[in-house]
């Protein structure tokens, strides 16, 4: 069991606040809980309650009186259901995030497993300078279980796992010293932008490289290693409109398939490639038209050792697809150079390529 | 039957000795436990903690007791009793009578500490009588949801074929299938059986 203490954990400016009498417990931690999907609750193996709206938001958390003796949880509502969540609805968490981060000491989002991937690894590259933990997590039942022949069946099946024992566990992480994204669920706590699905049914529906699992559930949660937590002012990069177009590539893909999307003028397209060496050589000429237009082309490539520039595009290698399109779209948001956004693409920034590198902002 | 103890570090906590009477009441009921500073009587088979690992629970789950000395603020102690809360774990959570409030339990009212949790402040050797008082309990209780007694039963063919299919689907034997819809879909959803209960 870790033994550290708690208020070591906390902002030095709110400490002063929190000194306690010779053996009472000390003040508890406050954590902001942000409902964006994923707020499935199986209550007593009966009924599932679910979170629509800002109203619901407080009463669901009634469910959980066992929260209070971990934490002071502050509900924020921000979208019903995570698999409608829009880039826009990031800005929003951001937004909420830089608001209440003075007087918060950590962030638990509740979201759909769906996008859970892709908003861990936005908010990853989008929170600059971030000092306290923001934990993503959620239920592995969804409304639609709800309509589900077996319902019994899937709560059966993960019999005492479920929301419940996650949103435990990632509130817990919260008062602790960890200053990056990170997704708790099942037994894992993991680096939000190095996740990836799991196959199969397990309680754990994310997994990632061991480098990349921060912690684990046992008989409380042990982190591999603490981090020091700042109080260094956040910045946050919201989230321009931009247009991403993905284009997947397979042998005998035509280039009037990629004519089209380039013709669209999309401020970047991301190729996903079958080849070692990057892209047929017929698409070049598409390529050069689109970088002309300003279009920023970048080539997911999964299968090699480093990622490179090449003459007519960027090619990313290392880092997982959902990571990828997040942080197109946070560099695309912090410049119009389609220059810099090159470099950017291609520097470590959040550890995203699993190389323990990171550059920082 | 499984007990996890949870008490302060041991190079900073002044109830050192109050831990070791503890541990003797464990020793003494022959009950295999898990201490928080990792004393281990448990032998948890490789296959079962290869397969919680995998099914993504914790080792917790695996407890069937939590015993909780309280008397230091610790970070853990709002989370376990959290968790003995959400799992319906039975817990006995000790505090020294000198240490004037119910650490992390004042954040909850009255009301909300469920029956599972017992909630002592001790004195001396009071610990001793507390801890195996709440033990002897448990012991009882489990004996009495052991599945000890044989109960033959025919079924149809058609019932077999189904029980065969969903005991595979839900990687459980068929017997525990069966146990476990007749306690949780059929006793516990029994208004009239827990009304009757309470009149014995």
């Amino acid at each position: 069991m870790l033994a550290f203490d708690q208020a070591t954990a906390l902002d030095p400016r709110r400490r002063a606040h929190q000194e306690t009498e010779p053996g009472m417990a000390k003040q508890l931690p406050t954590i902001t809980l942000l409902f964006a999907g994923g707020a499935t609750l199986q209550t007593e193996g009966k009924t599932i309650v679910t979170v629509q709206s800002a109203a619901d938001a407080q009463a669901w958390l009634e469910h959980f009186p066992e929260l209070n003796l971990i934490a002071k949880v502050e509900p924020v509502f921000v979208l019903a259901d995570g698999k409608d969540i829009e880039p826009e609805d990031w800005n929003s968490v951001t937004k909420i995030i830089k608001d209440r981060y003075a007087s918060t000491d950590g962030f638990v989002i509740l979201q759909g497993v769906d996008s859970m991937l892709y908003t861990g690894a936005f908010l990853s590259f989008a929170l600059q300078g971030l000092g306290k933990p923001v934990v993503l997590t959620g239920s592995p039942l969804t409304p639609e279980h709800n309509q589900a022949a077996d319902l019994q069946g899937f709560i059966s099946h993960y019999r005492t796992l479920g929301v419940r024992a996650n949103l435990i566990n990632a509130v817990q992480v919260a008062t602790k010293n960890l200053v990056e994204v990170s997704i708790l669920f099942g037994n894992q706590l993991l680096r939000a932008n190095r996740g990836r699905k799991s196959p199969g049914t397990s309680f754990n529906v994310f997994e990632a490289d061991e480098t990349d699992v921060l912690g684990r559930v046992d008989f409380g949660i042990k982190l591999k290693a603490e981090q020091q937590r700042t109080t260094d002012p956040l910045h946050v990069v919201a989230l321009q409109d931009k247009h991403v177009a993905i284009v997947r590539l397979h042998p005998g893909f035509r280039p009037d398939e990629l004519s089209r999307v380039v013709q669209e003028k999309p401020d970047a397209i991301i190729l996903h490639t079958y080849m070692q060496g990057g892209v047929p050589t017929k698409l070049a000429p598409l390529l050069r038209l689109a970088e002309q237009q300003g279009t920023a082309v970048v080539v997911f490539n999964p299968y090699l050792a480093a990622s490179v520039t090449a003459d007519t595009a960027t090619v990313i290698s290392g880092m997982s697809y959902e990571a990828l399109y997040a942080k197109v779209l946070w560099a695309l948001s912090k410049t119009t150079n389609p220059e810099i956004a090159r470099k950017l693409l291609l520097q470590p920034t959040r550890n995203e390529f699993g190389t323990g590198k990171e550059t920082g902002d | 039957m499984r007990v996890y103890f949870f008490q302060a570090p041991p190079q900073k906590s002044r109830f050192v000795g109050v831990h070791e009477d503890i541990l003797n009441v464990l020793d003494e009921k022959k009950l295999f436990y898990v201490t928080s500073d990792g004393k281990n009587s448990v032998d948890l088979p490789q296959e079962e903690l290869e397969a919680l690992n995998k099914s993504g629970g914790s080792l917790l789950d695996k407890m069937d007791a939590l015993v909780i000395e309280g008397s230091e603020p610790d970070a853990d102690l709002g989370y376990l009793l959290a968790y003995a809360m959400s799992m319906r774990r039975p817990t006995i959570y000790l505090y020294d009578k000198d240490v004037s409030n119910r650490g992390v339990l004042k954040y909850l009212g009255d009301r909300q500490v469920p029956s599972f949790i017992q909630v002592r402040s001790y004195s001396g050797d009071q610990v001793v009588a507390y801890v195996d008082q709440f033990l002897t309990g448990l012991v009882g209780e489990k004996a009495e949801h052991e599945p000890t007694v044989k109960f033959t039963l025919r079924i149809t063919p058609a019932m077999e074929r189904y029980l065969q299919w969903k005991a595979k689907q839900m990687k459980m034997t068929k017997a525990d299938f069966l146990r476990d819809q007749i306690d949780t879909q059929v006793m516990q959803r029994d208004e009239a059986y827990k009304k009757f209960l309470k009149k014995e």
